[in-house]
């Protein structure tokens, strides 16, 4: 009996773990005994190289490039515990239309029937930094997925383009589009970093549902080719990881965020950064008082 | 505001501030533009829109010795199949949707490389659309590699079919690629200064965009008499009469300013002086662009006794011409023509009912304070298309005969109008007045085909579409 599978996009700022942060919840997945699909949708199409031993993956776009017929085994390679990666690609960097490209690349999907053949039961879209553009909101647009996770750290940066995501999601709700799942906040190094991403989530009306501290870690496993699960599976960050899976899995709460206006967010950054600077003058941290503020 | 430096030309509405929406008198108009600039309407409906690609792909459709290249879909060629030109030879790069994901550049690599192969062009013409415009397709850097290869110039044309609200922004774009690389060439080529100014034999450059072929010879016919050879440009340019563009003693306008953008650049480049004076149509007009010609070069007493003499020629042929007096015309051509048609419309004893134009610049307003002060109530209709808006003026307009280039007939003709299509006629110049005396008679006379058609049941807009105010999508912007 087919089963419904749960198509889950995760966006955030680039370089922010997004790609790390996705693979260890598909090595957790597929380890609790789910059958997964990983989608990497990044012209740069690295987003499952640790799951799969850094074997060369042709990309769906490369595939159409010859004008041949693609087949779906030429375009996916089986990696860990079982877990289907795909890599959307797109051109070269400076040419074309990297959005469209995603566009095409999940049709093309759709018309090889990866989800009918595959039988997953989920799909996880790792989709490129900011929604620079149209093509790039595809994944959230029409129905296609059931949730969106945004991955982001404490830096300004991060919240904002976690912020121009949330307006993205609130343009597409409405007709149809994803819901948002909640906050991953990753690389956390300051002390406030944890009452910062709080804070921002309860001015936008949605939740962090998982705390990822910066850790060596998840460096030395990402130099290993491998996810934390497979390389470190008996470390805190694995149980962390599993921790977030599991979540994801079980909690299926989604709501449409309420983006801060360009000036909100201003104001609210640099009322951030007037508590950050009182608490360094009192050298006394107290961050249960700034998600207070 | 023109820099040849520039990727291409700027917006014709930021250049010359043009109006391509609007209807009322001219007196009204005019009240608006008391500052000099026109007051900007927009169009919140439009029935049809040609873009700069279209327009720029029919004024690069009479270019001679090259080849065209249009790189985008195959849709975007569609003006290049109505050419006239035997010796065009052209090619799309046809690109689809896979090109437009991951770059079209080794289409076009493989498009230009096949046209040349088949045709040795002199020079082939690159015209980019609005797919390859909004994915930046990298066209600079392929013509950079294949033009060494090729040995030919490879001239890129970056019209992308939506920048600008005004069509003719492509005769622009097309001037100004044309102009880059004679430049360039000039520069590399001459290290003095231009020809003498004594020289014997001085040439000229007549700037066009829409004129037609005949009407083009005839002047130049009229210039030959004073020892003044001419060469278009850009229009029926021939790339081999590139060393006389950049030499030519002076660039002057067929038509009143549409086709100024590429004498604005001649003249900040080279120094070389530019002439926009009426269009030549009818007698006063032709006097006023034969003398500014003339006075540059020496040649006033040769010109005054050519006039003279032409003048007198035509004066029993106007005097001749009383059936047409007193008759109601509504003329519909581009600003420049249709102001110097109203004034020989005044010679021969035409009344003008209406002007339809497809755009006005800031630059034609105190030619159009020359009307106002004859006739401030003459209706004006600024726009491309939009036939009902038209036809509502020509059913209070009731004219005899309508002037025009030929599709653009067609309202007029359905309503029983008698009409004048200017295509295949020269109207330029002493033997375009006697041309068209003899064209307005005949016509108004022949309306046989127009009365037919107002017999049949061809209204093409309902009785209620036309009922509303036809003008209610001419609007003042809000800011």
């Amino acid at each position: 009996m087919s089963k419904k599978p749960q198509h889950i996009a995760i966006y955030g700022k680039g370089g922010i773990g997004k790609s790390t942060t996705t693979s260890n919840i598909a090595a957790a997945l597929a380890e609790a005994g789910y059958r997964v699909v990983q989608i990497g949708c990044d012209p740069k199409s690295d987003s499952t190289v640790t799951l799969r031993g850094g074997n060369y993956l042709p990309t769906v776009l490369d595939s159409t490039r010859d004008g041949s017929k693609v087949r779906l085994e030429d375009i996916s390679a089986v990696g860990f515990k079982g877990i289907l990666c795909v890599e959307a690609g797109g051109p070269v960097p400076g040419v074309g239309c990297a959005g469209r490209g995603i566009n095409a690349a999940i049709t093309l999907l759709h018309e090889l029937k990866l989800f009918e053949e595959f039988q997953p039961d989920f799909v996880l879209y790792d989709v490129l930094g900011d929604v620079v553009c149209g093509g790039f909101a595809v994944p959230i647009r029409e129905g296609l997925t059931d949730r969106v996770y945004v991955v982001s750290s404490s830096d300004f940066m991060a919240i904002y383009a976690a912020n121009n995501l949330f307006k993205a999601i609130n343009k597409y709700a409405p007709s149809g589009g994803a819901k948002l799942g909640g906050i991953i906040a990753n690389g956390l190094v300051a002390p406030y970093a944890k009452a910062l991403i709080d804070d921002f989530a309860v001015q936008t009306g949605t939740r962090a549902i998982q705390y990822i501290p910066r850790s060596l870690v998840v460096s030395q496993s990402e130099l290993y080719g491998q996810t934390v699960i497979e390389a470190n599976p008996h470390s805190e960050h694995a149980d962390l990881y599993r921790q977030l899976a599991r979540t994801i899995a079980d909690d299926t709460d989604a709501v449409i965020p309420k983006p801060l206006s360009v000036n909100d967010l201003r104001n609210w950054a640099r009322k951030w950064g007037d508590l950050i600077l009182q608490d360094e003058q009192i050298a006394a941290p107290n961050t249960a008082a700034l998600t207070a503020a | 505001m023109v820099n040849i430096r520039q990727r291409t030309a700027p917006q014709r509405e930021k250049r010359l501030g043009t109006l391509s929406a609007w209807y009322g008198s001219i007196s009204s108009l005019l009240r608006e533009a008391s500052e000099g600039e026109l007051v900007q309407r927009i169009r919140t409906f439009a029935q049809e829109t040609p873009s700069d690609l279209i327009l720029g792909l029919e004024l690069l459709a009479t270019l001679r010795g090259v080849a065209i290249v249009v790189h985008g879909p195959a849709g975007c060629a569609a003006g290049l199949h109505q050419s006239q030109n035997p010796d065009l030879h052209w090619a799309v790069t046809q690109i689809n949707e896979r090109d437009s994901i991951l770059g079209g550049d080794t289409k076009l690599r493989a498009t230009i490389r096949q046209l040349y192969a088949d045709h040795q062009p002199d020079a082939i013409l690159i015209v980019s659309t609005p797919v390859v415009i909004i994915n930046n397709d990298d066209i600079d850097s392929v013509v950079e590699e294949l033009r060494e290869e090729l040995g030919i110039p490879l001239i890129p044309v970056f019209t992308d079919g939506f920048r600008s609200k005004v069509a003719a922004t492509g005769y622009d774009v097309v001037s100004h690629a044309l102009l880059k690389e004679l430049l360039a060439h000039h520069a590399t080529t001459h290290t003095t200064e231009h020809p003498s100014a004594e020289s014997s034999n001085p040439h000229v450059t007549l700037l066009s965009v829409q004129e037609s072929g005949t009407a083009i010879a005839s002047l130049q016919a009229l210039l030959a008499e004073l020892d003044i050879a001419s060469q278009p440009f850009p229009r029926y340019f021939d790339l081999h009469d590139g060393e006389r563009i950049t030499s030519a003693r002076l660039s002057v306008t067929l038509d009143g300013g549409t086709a100024d953008y590429a004498g604005h650049v001649l003249q900040e480049q080279l120094g070389q002086p530019y002439l926009n004076p009426p269009a030549p149509i009818g007698i006063a007009a032709t006097r006023q662009w034969l003398t500014a010609i003339a006075e540059l070069l020496g040649r006033q007493a040769a010109a005054a006794a050519l006039i003279q003499q032409q003048e007198q020629q035509l004066a029993s042929a106007l005097q001749a011409a009383t059936q047409v007096r007193g008759r109601k015309v509504f003329i519909h051509l581009a600003a420049g023509p249709a102001i110097s048609l109203w004034h020989l419309a005044q010679e021969i004893g035409l009344e003008v009912v209406g002007i339809k134009v497809p755009f006005l610049d800031n630059s034609q307003i105190p030619a159009l304070h020359d009307i106002a002060r004859s006739q401030e109530n003459l209706p004006i209709l600024v726009g491309h298309g939009q036939a009902f808006e038209e036809i509502a003026l020509l059913k209070s307009a009731r004219p005899d005969l309508y002037i025009s280039h030929g599709i653009d007939a067609l309202p007029a003709s359905r309503l029983g109008i008698a009409t004048l299509p200017l295509d295949q006629l020269n109207i330029l110049g002493f033997a375009g007045v006697r041309t068209l005396l003899q064209q307005i008679e005949r016509r108004l006379n022949h309306a046989h085909l127009q009365r037919f058609l107002a017999e049949g049941e061809n209204e093409p807009y309902s009785h209620g579409w036309l009922k509303k105010s036809a003008y209610w999508y001419i609007k003042q912007e809000v800011r």
